[in-house]
């Protein structure tokens, strides 16, 4: 069907255990089958241990599927597998605690990294670095500075923006937005949903926050041991509150209300994942239109 | 994965060698280690296979564990068993006979064989039940918690045993943390592109440095807060403290210590009483 068509990742029937052969053998990812949409926001959520980094990592082919195939576009990325580094310039891939693999002397050419790997011409390297660094909000000033005299959040961003500069057609981010204040969340994780809706980069953003996930997600794959439990548009996802809750997600308090409007029998209708959308809706049952409070 | 690595992992389970008291597992690789390098006559050697293989059998660790303990050995062991192999000049006429550009003679007596067969069957011995003893069956803490029970007589001579241990306790900690760490800081600059397995000595040297600063940096970091961490609890120095869990010997303890001291005995007598013809 027409959705298959525009995918642009897809896994299917992947599985990969850690520590396989011995006694300390963990399920990471059991036949996991799923697709990610070209250009679309896609959230990955789940409880710690649910296989999240694990399916992230195995986007990219830092890990190879126990058994199972990964398809970009299309193609096997293990047809051949010398070939894999290649793979990782078109699905960049943002690490937990990004941070702490930033290395080099200054804070642009830690950024050039991946674009030196490229084997670009100095000059496109330093136009595209700066540009990735105006996407991630890091202000050209901080560019000559060594990376290990930023504040968290700053590292943070250089490391995003490191990704970025290789201008990868899908952009996967492993909780991106851990361990910072609600400030630095919301530029971090509002400047990577503008940045996918302008270059139209396909992006794939892990987190355990259902509340990000409702603000900037198209798509949201829920897994749950080692398994996906829901896959579907970010409506779709939050209209099966029951099953979010049984995986130990916590909803969001908007989509819990309306939720149990619903049981209670009010029929509303529309986004009912967002303040906004629950107030429109509210507001038009009461025919009162578009006025706000 | 660096995480795969066995050798010096501890393996959870619980059989015989699991309760036994850390330290009676310390003395009992010594004395095994006596035993495997004094041993000289085939029989003392047949004993100590079999009782090795006794205590395989009774630690309940799985069989494809222990050959994994040895396959890092394996390299090393085939080499230096094929230059003990054509280094023993035997009494009887050679089995085998090249000359090499009639510079040297390559030659196989059968003394050679058994030397080269002996010696390693000893490092295999070796490597199984230090394994067994020390690595799968005692978690690193209880280990050096052994070792600095052991080594306690030496503070009378101002040795800080108890500081030692605080240090080799914390190394042991950290080495799962670090591999762990590593092998993050790769993926990440492997995300970037970074390739570390190709080129010439000197690039792939030149690429491990995206891997060093960082992890040198989280080093610092982590010694750092470690340190605090541990002065916010008042840590200041380790001799008087007190433990959670003591050890104490019990009788099958003491038993399975004379027990070893009596095999290492036997060998020794076996040495003497039924010798064979090779010289080892």
């Amino acid at each position: 069907m027409n959705e298959t068509v525009n995918e642009i990742l897809r896994l299917s029937d992947v599985s990969y255990a850690y520590g396989a052969g011995t006694p300390q053998r963990t399920d990471a990812l059991d036949h996991v089958s799923v697709g990610f949409q070209k250009g679309k926001i896609t959230g990955v959520i789940g409880h710690t241990g649910s296989g999240k980094s694990t399916l992230v990592q195995l986007l990219n082919g830092l890990l190879r599927p126990d058994s199972g195939r990964v398809f970009f576009e299309g193609r096997d990325i293990w047809e051949k597998p010398k070939e894999i580094t290649a793979l990782r310039f078109h699905v960049g891939l943002v690490m937990q605690y990004p941070e702490y693999q930033l290395f080099d002397e200054t804070v642009e050419k830690d950024i050039g990294f991946g674009l030196r790997n490229m084997k670009l011409p100095p000059e496109e390297i330093g136009a595209r670095v700066r540009e990735a660094a105006a996407f991630a909000g890091l202000p050209e000033e901080l560019l000559k500075k060594s990376p290990f005299d930023l504040s968290g959040g700053e590292k943070r961003r250089a490391a995003v923006a490191g990704v970025i500069a290789m201008r990868p057609e899908v952009l996967v981010l492993d909780e991106p937005a851990a361990g910072l204040d609600p400030r630095g969340r919301r530029q971090i994780l509002s400047g990577l949903h503008r940045y996918g809706r302008e270059s139209g980069t396909t992006v794939i953003l892990v987190s355990h926050s259902m509340e990000d996930m409702a603000l900037y997600c198209d798509h949201i794959v829920v897994m749950d041991h080692a398994r996906v439990l829901l896959n579907g548009t970010t409506a779709e996802v939050f209209s099966r509150t029951s099953e979010l809750l049984a995986a130990g997600l916590d909803i969001p308090e908007i989509s819990r209300l309306s939720a149990e409007l619903l049981a209670a029998g009010v029929p509303l209708s529309g986004t009912l994942y967002t303040v906004e959308g629950v107030e429109r809706s509210l507001l038009s049952l009461l025919g009162k239109g578009e006025a706000s409070c | 994965m660096l995480k795969d690595i066995t050798l010096g992992q501890y393996l959870p389970g619980d059989s015989f060698l699991y309760r036994l008291d850390p330290r009676v597992k310390i003395g009992a690789t010594i004395l095994s280690l006596v035993a495997y390098f004094s041993a000289r006559s085939l029989y003392a050697f047949g004993l100590l296979t079999l009782l090795t293989a006794l205590l395989v059998f009774l630690s309940g660790i799985s069989f494809r564990v222990i050959l994994r303990a040895i396959r890092p050995v394996v390299a090393v062991l085939l080499i230096m068993g094929i230059l003990v192999l054509f280094t023993t000049k035997g009494a009887g006429e050679p089995y085998f006979s090249l000359s090499v550009f009639s510079l040297f003679d390559l030659e196989i007596y059968p003394e050679g064989i058994a030397r080269a067969v002996l010696f390693s069957l000893r490092i295999v011995l070796l490597v199984v039940s230090t394994c067994l003893f020390l690595t799968y069956t005692t978690t690193p803490t209880s280990l050096t918690d052994a070792l600095a029970s052991v080594l306690s007589p030496l503070t009378i001579l101002r040795v800080p045993v108890y500081d030692f241990a605080m240090m080799m306790t914390i190394a042991l900690r950290f080495i799962p943390t670090l591999a762990e760490e590593t092998d993050k800081i790769m993926s990440a600059q492997k995300a970037r592109g970074a390739d570390f397995s190709s080129g010439s000595l000197i690039r792939r040297a030149r690429a491990l440095i995206p891997i060093l600063i960082p992890l040198f940096a989280s080093s610092f970091r982590r010694a750092g807060e470690l340190a605090t961490a541990m002065e916010c609890r008042c840590y200041r120095g380790g001799a008087g403290r007190t433990k959670l869990r003591v050890f104490r010997l019990r009788v099958w303890d003491l038993l399975f210590l004379f027990l070893c001291g009596a095999i290492l005995a036997s060998v020794f007598l076996l040495n003497t009483w039924l010798p064979t013809g090779i010289s080892l």
